[in-house]
């Protein structure tokens, strides 16, 4: 029986991205079923393979304005969630490369509480062996 | 597993479409208010199959290729071979002999992954009157029986 008190990370490049509240990667692959003049269901094709992520963190310190500037300046970058302590997670890391982001909410402001900052975008490179460990 | 239609020796298994054109022409006499017309000649019969060909089914291309007769080499190789019916379609809508493919597409599309669209239209073109009665009457019992299969 596993007790989850592992702590991830998540890491931009070499900055790690603090204080998170979440992030959400996504596989998407898309298939679609093939139905014949004859027959239903005879085979199946396959559309083009997509991954996403979103991001929600406190606008606290440099790392939502980091990220702000990286979505201004249309720059890729690779985030890695990984491990900081303990074992219970099924994965040793996910690493999606040549990510690009597509919105930023750097700073939704409310009355109470920090401010939350939001980012949506695409990832390029996945699926290699070596990026999910 | 689906039965396949049958274009030559070729099994397409993932036809969308099929779709059989036929008929008499009628041409109207002339004249004023003329009320005759001459049946003249039945219409080409023409035949137009979308496909598709997943995976390792790509590789029929080659053979339908060949059937199409799309270069002077194939030409020479495989018109001796249909010179006597042409090319069979054997399908759900009809047996049809003495065809011939007039026009092909292969698509090959960044949406379907590993995965060619067939656009395939093929013609009538009568040979000898035995094979068109053969034919017909092929084509009589299954379109009979096709209510039932």
């Amino acid at each position: 029986m596993s007790d989850w008190n592992t702590r991830l990370v998540v890491t931009v490049g070499t900055t790690v991205i603090t204080p998170i509240d979440s992030f959400t990667p996504q596989f998407a692959m898309q298939r679609t079923v093939i139905h014949s003049i004859e027959a239903d269901n005879v085979g199946v094709v396959s559309q083009p393979r997509t991954a996403t992520f979103q991001m929600s963190l406190k606008a606290i310190g440099p790392s939502a304005a980091t990220l702000t500037q990286l979505a201004l300046s249309r720059t890729k970058f690779n985030i890695q969630l990984g491990v900081q302590s303990g074992n219970d997670w099924s994965f040793k890391k996910l690493l999606f490369r040549d990510c690009l982001i597509t919105q930023a909410n750097p700073s939704n402001t409310t009355p109470d509480g920090a401010p939350v900052a939001s980012f949506n975008g695409v990832i390029l490179g996945f699926g290699e062996t070596s990026d999910v460990e | 597993m689906a039965l396949p239609v049958f274009v030559g020796v070729v099994p397409l298994t993932k036809v969308t479409s099929f779709v059989l054109t036929e008929g008499y022409k009628v041409v109207p006499i002339a004249g004023a208010q003329s009320s005759f017309a001459q049946l003249t000649t039945p219409t080409t019969k023409t035949i137009d199959i979308e496909a598709l060909l997943v995976d390792g089914e790509r590789s029929l291309r080659p053979l339908l290729e060949a059937l199409a007769l799309t270069n002077r080499f194939l030409a020479a190789a495989t018109s001796p071979l249909t010179a006597l019916a042409g090319i069979p379609v054997v399908a759900r809508l009809g047996v049809h002999l003495d065809m011939q493919i007039t026009n092909m597409v292969f698509t090959q599309d960044n949406q379907l992954r590993d995965t060619f669209k067939l656009k395939l239209q093929l013609q009538h073109v009568p040979r000898s009157p035995e094979v068109g009665a053969f034919g017909a009457g092929a084509d009589l019992a299954l379109g009979a029986a096709g209510g039932f299969i």
